[in-house]
């Protein structure tokens, strides 16, 4: 067992330091990489609350869209599924409405708004 | 030689001193520096503010060489766009270590997040629309920018293509950007007028003084294309910065855009083509992000900057998957 704090809870602190103790005191330019650090820092600290993909559904989703069972290791399973499934975005096989057009595009909006909840959660939609 | 010796030459003068100022912000992917250049004898003579433009440690495809970028300087300054005057280019690698240029610097604020937080600024709106017109007056074929790739199917398709290439090159893949490049292929417009594209033309790659535009800057994109690419581009979300809400580049409505667009070009603005180009716009954008990303994971230039580029992808992901109507 990991002792505490966590990666998160460290992640966390260190975030805070840096932009309440460290930015006040500095320059311009080093202000601007104070805020890459923290925005960094945050991205990091969102990705770790989650699992391996950024929303839990995606595999399971795209086995279902491939009719395919549980075999790989589920990193691995996630990117052969993205990489068929991005080939078969490119040649058109969701082009015509049906089923599994609705099932592509659903895995589509829940990756993006998953990923961007993640990577940037302020964004004005 | 050095870059005094290499001026002495250029200007025909008698002496040259140079004083290295500092390093400009600005251009994720090339370099400038501003010089003070004091010369003596020709037609120069006399004291030089500059901007030393150089090739960066690493570049991306979609990024020109820049004897390229200073051919369409020269063009588009003759055009009589608004930008810096460009003076010398050097591709001898002995004088500064690397190719470079330099051009008459020109002073304001260029930076993206201060330009849209100074307020709605329609006149700097209209400037840059009718500025944009006079770059689209330039079309093929032209002696002087030879170089310039052919438009091979349409503007639209060859874009498609290159995009779906570039993504071939990188180590993941990227379904909601095939998605939107699909879209993109089944809607491809026709061919139809062909110009000169600035293809970077948007808010922080031009400079503000005194509520006027001084000049258009970075040209390292620029190419033949559909005269709406650039107009999308000008007005895509992700390049509003702080004011979403001012659709036409973060600093005005689309109609001041483009009804100064059309007033100065003669043409008419076709709507729908315009978000058409718009969801390329957001793709193409994401496609570059994502090399520009690869620049700090293969190691070749390690930036934090850069790395974080990659994140922003998820957000034009969603404006493309929103401007094709799957959300």
């Amino acid at each position: 067992m990991r002792c505490r704090p966590d990666a998160l809870e460290l992640l966390e602190t260190a975030e805070k330091t840096l932009a309440d103790d460290v930015a006040p005191d500095l320059s311009n330019r080093q202000r601007y990489n104070v805020a890459l650090i923290a925005s960094a820092m945050g991205i990091a600290q969102r990705e770790l609350r989650g699992g391996v993909s950024a929303w839990p559904g995606e595999l399971a989703a795209l086995e279902k869209l491939y009719e395919r069972n549980r075999k790989a290791e589920p990193s691995q399973a996630l990117d052969l599924l993205n990489r068929r499934f991005a080939a078969d975005l490119r040649t058109g096989r969701f082009d015509t409405k049906g089923l599994d057009r609705k099932a592509a595009i659903k895995i589509l909006k829940e990756d993006v708004l998953a990923r961007m909840a993640e990577d940037n959660p302020h964004y004005q939609k | 030689m050095k870059i005094g010796e290499f001026i002495r030459d250029s200007a025909g003068a008698e002496s040259v001193r140079v004083e290295d100022k500092n390093l400009l912000s600005g251009g994720a992917i090339q370099e400038n520096r501003a010089l003070t250049v004091f010369i003596q004898g020709g037609e120069f003579n006399g004291e030089h503010e500059l901007v030393m433009r150089a090739e960066a440690p690493a570049t991306i495809a979609e990024s020109r060489p820049l004897a390229q970028q200073f051919a369409i300087l020269q063009a588009v300054k003759t055009a009589g766009v608004n930008v810096p005057k460009p003076l010398w280019y050097c591709g001898d690698n002995t004088v500064a270590g690397k190719p470079f240029y330099l051009m008459q610097r020109i002073y304001g604020e260029a930076l993206g997040v201060r330009v849209t937080r100074m307020g709605k600024q329609p006149g700097i709106a209209a400037e840059l629309a009718a500025e944009l017109a006079k770059i689209h007056t330039i079309t093929p074929p032209a002696e002087s920018l030879s170089f310039l790739e052919d438009v091979r199917s349409t503007p639209a398709i060859d874009a498609i293509h290159k995009y779906q290439a570039y993504l071939d090159d990188l180590p993941e893949p990227h379904p909601p950007l095939e998605w939107t490049l699909r879209w993109l292929q089944i809607n491809a417009p026709a061919r139809d007028e062909i110009v000169l594209c600035h293809r970077d033309f948007r808010t922080g790659n031009y400079m503000v003084n005194d509520g006027k535009v001084s000049g258009i800057l970075d040209w390292e994109f620029s190419g033949w294309g559909d005269p709406h690419e650039d107009v999308a581009w000008f007005c895509a979300r992700c390049w509003r910065f702080s004011a979403p809400q001012m659709e036409a580049g973060g600093i005005a409505t689309r109609d001041v855009f483009y009804d100064a667009y059309e007033r100065a070009s003669g043409r008419t603005l076709n709507r729908s083509l315009i978000h058409y180009w718009e969801t390329m716009a957001h793709a193409r954008w994401a496609v570059i992000a994502l090399q520009q990303t690869m620049r700090h994971r293969s190691n070749v230039e390690p930036s934090l900057e850069l790395a974080l580029i990659g994140r922003r992808v998820a957000e034009l992901e969603y404006e493309c998957l929103k401007l094709t109507e799957a959300l």
